[in-house]
């Protein structure tokens, strides 16, 4: 009666490494990152209300891990809310690429029946790698020209950066730092020091704002802001709440240069105060050192572009009876190397495409409600380089491709099962 | 399991973290194309400033305004090139005394109030003088007050200073001798004397013309003018316009802009002065007896209007006023609402006996809202 015995082996727990992939690869955990994606977009738009596009960007979606505050006031006191730990975009994309490449396409049999599954998943990945390379490869700026007049730079809407130039002839020689150096480092009473072996001199950059306001100190008046005298007046920033879309804040710092022979000491307030369409010569502050003209220039990034783009013609128009515009678009002349140029007609969805650079119709100016009229006006592009650009389109094919082979393999087999449980009955 | 996984949590803990010293890129050569470069600006063109001294109704800064002061240097004494800039429209050093410094401040804002403080503060002392208790002495023709002042100043011990000034308004000219008190005392007369013999005279290169006299005929065209007025007492160009509430006079012979009478001594002008919004709110709070400072909370709950497109703070205090050119009002209120612009605060002010000022604050805030730039 009593059968075999039955031998149960002892559980095996599985290696460290088995149990790793096997997490990585887990749909729990696909399920767990798209929730918290979810509550992660959820509370970055929600953040929006109060902070500016940028930062939220920057700080939800381009971060590993971020506190959301929520704004709940908690009973425990005043000015206390309820702020939650989140996991940041950059987190939970890489952990969902990691889970994608694992349980996608490590652990999936490599057979024709999963062809179309590995496929798609190879086109996902593609689509995520591309938004790495864009926030780590990619940068965008923007142009702004009157009718007439071309450029050969684009400057960045948000970022600063402080550059030390030497004339040299009618050229300049140029060094730059990124002012994110500077962001925290050199807020009061820090200080951050740039030093090269080749320079003559030390840079300690001091006092940084990231929005402010130039003041001539006056003596009717006090501050307690480090104030700079020299020779032409006394000069201090103001400082002014940062705005909450950024592209509206102008930083400012103050820097003092000391000569390593002597330590004779040059102070001077800078400010990154942009003027273009109107100006695009920069106007730093000037220093000399062992019989070279040095300057010191805080400004918004600036990119040099492979090529010269002038602006010929802006037109613009307005929804009937009133000053809104409905449609703008601008004519411009990209030189290349071409003696002539090459035209080019930029409007909605229809941006300039060159040498890596995508110029897309953003704004223009004057806009109704401002001091000044146009005409003349000047048009705005937001000028992006991407090495990824077109990677998405690339990624949609491939996904595209793969679950048209799933789709149309399943259905085979759909039919092919159909066919045979319809013929079967009637062979018996 | 946990073992295993922590080299990969350390990595994502460190990783992060680790961030690379400031340093200067590699020295790129640009063309004249790709950065054009203007090398000898100004620190004021540099910064985007403009010019506040002299485009204003006198609140700051005469000298560029066209008006200078002649008089010419007592013995051993020399001219330096003036730096208005540093609001120094003359400079005079002395011969012998090289820690000695002098110098003529024509017309800054700030009110007297504010600048006789801000002068015994430069020596330390918090127990400032009535104005009423400083002795007469002639400056620029014109009655003014002498301060002497001795001890440590700006930290140099041993110092004094003697500072002759005028009021005018708001706005306050000096004459300022600073240095070792031997220094200053031995030449305590020759500064007397400049300060006397100081005139004010017009910069303008037009030659002086003669005075208008009563009932001369005007040329073709030429508006007409009051019996009284004088070439000097004429009103400057007015940079703004506004809606003026039925019952204020215009006030003549005024420096001020849109300046306006009301009630029983009541007064209304828009002006301009450089400086932060937080200290002219202070400084205008100084004109009312026990108002004293704003805390950061009262200054971020200041009221704000709507005036020349924008939104300007609203200063609303009661009790006993007196203006920084001297006037009193007991029981007085004063209205300020001021707005920062193009560098400047722009400011309208109305002060009065605390009910004129109550049957004027609709008309006032009107007043406010539709005031602009004439173009």
């Amino acid at each position: 009666m009593n059968g075999p015995a039955a031998h149960v082996a002892p559980p095996v727990a599985p290696s460290p490494l088995r149990a790793v992939v096997d997490l990585l690869a887990s749909m729990k955990l696909t399920i767990v990152l798209l929730l918290a994606f979810g509550v992660l977009t959820f509370a970055g738009t929600l953040a929006q209300q109060h902070q500016g596009l940028f930062v939220v960007q920057r700080d939800y979606f381009e971060s590993f891990w971020v506190v959301w505050d929520t704004q709940m006031p908690l009973p425990l006191g005043r000015d206390l809310t309820l702020k939650v730990p989140l996991l940041g975009g950059y987190s939970i994309l890489l952990a969902l690429f990691v889970n994608l490449v694992v349980g996608g396409v490590v652990r999936h049999r490599w057979n024709w029946r999963n062809a179309g599954i590995l496929v798609a998943h190879l086109g996902i990945g593609l689509l995520l790698v591309a938004g790495w390379v864009k926030l780590h490869y990619s940068y965008a700026g923007h142009v702004a020209l009157y009718e007439g007049k071309s450029t050969r730079t684009m400057v960045s809407f948000h970022d600063f950066e402080l550059a030390l130039l030497r004339r040299d002839g009618d050229r300049v020689v140029e060094r730059t730092v990124p002012a994110t150096a500077f962001e925290v480092a050199a807020r009061a009473p820090r200080s951050v020091t740039l030093d090269a072996p080749d320079l003559p001199f030390q840079v300690v950059v001091s006092g940084w704002l990231e929005n402010c306001r130039p003041q001539q100190k006056g003596p009717m008046f006090a501050t307690d802001m480090p104030v700079v005298e020299d020779g032409q007046g006394a000069w201090f920033l103001q400082s002014v709440p940062p705005e909450k879309e950024r592209e509206r804040n102008t930083a400012g710092c103050y820097v003092t240069v000391i000569e390593k022979v002597g330590r004779k000491e040059h102070k001077a307030v800078l400010h990154g105060l942009d003027l273009r369409p109107f100006a695009e010569e920069r106007s730093p502050f000037r220093f000399e050192v062992e019989g070279t003209t040095w300057g010191l220039d805080l400004r918004r990034v600036v990119w040099d572009l492979p090529f010269a783009v002038r602006l010929d013609r802006f037109e613009k128009s307005d929804h009937p009876g009133t000053m809104m515009a409905r449609d703008f678009s601008s004519w411009v002349t990209v030189f290349d190397g071409a003696a002539e140029g090459r035209p080019v007609h930029i409007y909605m969805n229809h941006p300039l495409r060159s040498h890596e650079h995508v110029f897309f119709q953003t704004n223009w100016g004057p806009q109704p409600g401002s001091s000044m009229k146009g005409p003349p006006w000047w048009s705005v592009f937001e000028v992006a380089k991407n090495p990824s650009d077109a990677w998405p389109k690339y990624a949609s094919y491939v996904i595209l491709l793969g679950l048209l082979v799933h789709f149309i393999a399943k259905l085979i087999r759909f039919l092919n099962s159909s066919t045979r449980r319809a013929t079967l009955p009637e062979m018996s | 399991m946990m073992r295993s996984l922590r080299p990969v949590l350390l990595a994502l803990v460190v990783v992060p973290a680790c961030q690379r010293e400031a340093e200067w890129s590699p020295p790129q050569s640009r063309s004249a194309e790709q950065r054009p470069t203007n090398w000898d600006a100004t620190t004021r063109d540099r910064l985007g400033l403009p010019d506040l001294r002299g485009t204003t109704s006198g609140q700051a800064g005469g000298a560029a305004a066209g008006l200078q002061f002649a008089g010419s240097a007592p013995t051993g004494w020399s001219e330096q090139p003036a730096q208005p800039g540093r609001f120094r429209d003359r400079i005079w050093t002395i011969g012998g005394a090289p820690d000695v410094e002098c110098y003529l401040t024509n017309a800054v804002g700030g009110g007297v109030q504010q600048n006789v403080a801000r002068w015994f503060g430069q020596f330390g002392i918090r127990d400032v003088k009535p104005i009423e208790a400083l002795p007469v002495v002639e400056f620029a023709g014109k009655p003014g007050r002498l301060l002497e002042l001795s001890g440590s100043f700006q930290g140099k011990a041993g110092y004094a200073m003697l500072l002759a000034f005028t009021v005018a308004g708001d706005s306050v000219t000096t004459l300022k001798m600073t240095g070792p008190e031997a220094d200053v005392a031995a030449h305590k007369e020759e500064f007397l004397a400049l300060a006397k013999g100081l005139r004010a005279a017009s910069a303008s290169p037009m030659p002086e013309a003669p005075p208008i006299e009563r009932g001369q005929p005007m040329p073709d065209g030429h508006p007409p003018i009051g019996g009284d007025a004088k070439r000097d007492t004429m009103p400057p160009p007015q940079p703004f316009a506004a809606e003026v509430p039925a019952g204020w006079q215009p006030v003549a012979g005024t420096q001020r802009l849109l300046h306006h009478s009301f009630g029983s001594g009541g007064e209304v002008y828009v002006s301009q002065l450089g400086g932060t919004m937080r200290a002219m709110l202070d400084i205008w709070r100084g004109e009312i007896a026990g108002a004293g400072q704003l805390s950061e909370a009262e200054f971020a709950a200041v009221p704000k209007v709507p005036m020349l497109g924008g939104q300007a703070h609203l200063l609303d205090v009661a009790g006993d006023y007196r203006s920084m050119g001297g006037k009193q009002i007991p029981g007085g209120r004063l209205l300020v609402a001021a707005i920062e612009q193009d560098g400047a605060i722009v400011f309208a002010k109305l002060f009065g006996t605390a009910a004129d000022v109550e049957a004027q604050r609709e008309g006032f805030l009107r007043f406010c809202a539709t005031l602009r730039r004439n173009p």
